[in-house]
């Protein structure tokens, strides 16, 4: 016998869409400064085969992606992002337009 | 093992329709009757939710623009409202409607809804967000108008949907017949 709810949860489980996780993965982990030391590292690592730096930069770049900074999420921008991705919100009545604006 | 309520909502011509439509006729090739308010050659097409028959068998119902004819302000026997929504699951009906913006919904139906769809088409693609509201989870995912079947796509999208009457009044009925068999073994 047909069992819908299976049927649709199994639909949704394959995907990565906790909001959650959406969140946190569009949360920036590194600054500009940073950025541009980390790209200058690579530049030479490469250029003069520093296998160190290299490992070294992957240990740097696993722990600073899993440490991120939460203090921005007091702008207010933030809050609206949290507010749209926010499901009970959704239900609610946030507008469906903004919901696909945000999601683009 | 139960029903489910499912919405579909977004702006016109976003196809919301569509995509219930596509459900519903993906249920009914697999042999499920197909009850609703358009006028599709090979579904039931009702007038009122009386006419829905009280049992356990798996079946679809759909309530294209369902705000017609679901507001709050058009229950007036709300104790009816309330045990019709909850005997979705009990009579194994899955619920798929369709509106623009969820707050136009009965609150019953609204508050009930396992799965929710936001929908939104442009000239290339009709896009779909599905929110798990139970378990948090959704998915993003798009039909391709190019590669629709649009063949396959029997109704018509220019029609107003049918009004369904709410009025349950032999609804109380149904259920009291439904135990009397249970109890006489009769199903």
């Amino acid at each position: 016998m047909i069992d819908f709810d299976k049927e649709f949860s199994s639909f949704v489980e394959g995907s990565e869409g906790s909001s959650i996780r959406d969140i946190y993965s569009i949360i920036p982990s590194l600054d500009q400064g940073q950025i541009r030391i980390l790209s200058e590292m690579e530049y030479f690592a490469e250029k003069y085969n520093l296998q160190e730096i290299k490992s070294f930069m992957e240990r740097y770049l696993k722990m600073i992606s899993s440490n991120k900074n939460l203090s921005f999420l007091s702008s207010m921008n933030m809050k609206s992002l949290l507010k749209a991705y926010t499901q009970d919100e959704l239900i609610r009545g946030i507008k469906v337009q903004s919901q696909i604006n945000q999601a683009e | 093992m139960a029903g489910l309520i499912i919405g579909s909502l977004g702006y016109q011509r976003s196809g919301k329709t569509l995509l219930t439509y596509l459900i519903a006729e993906s249920y009914r090739n697999r042999g499920l009757e197909v009850y609703s308010n358009m006028n599709v050659s090979e579904w039931t097409t009702i007038n009122s939710l009386d006419e829905i028959p009280f049992n356990h068998t798996p079946k679809v119902l759909l309530l294209d623009e369902c705000y017609y004819f679901l507001d709050s302000r058009n229950w007036s026997n709300n104790t009816d409202a309330s045990i019709f929504f909850n005997t979705i699951g009990k009579q194994n009906i899955l619920l798929l409607f369709t509106a623009i913006n969820i707050d136009m919904v009965e609150k019953r139906l609204r508050e009930q809804c396992n799965y929710i769809y936001l929908c939104k088409g442009s000239s290339k693609a009709i896009s779909y967000k599905l929110f798990d509201i139970q378990r948090n989870k959704s998915k993003v995912f798009r039909i391709d108008k190019s590669k629709m079947n649009w063949d396959k796509v029997n109704y018509n999208t220019l029609e107003v949907p049918n009004y369904v009457d709410c009025n349950l009044k032999n609804f109380r009925k149904k259920i009291e017949l439904s135990k009397k068999n249970s109890r006489l073994g009769l199903g």
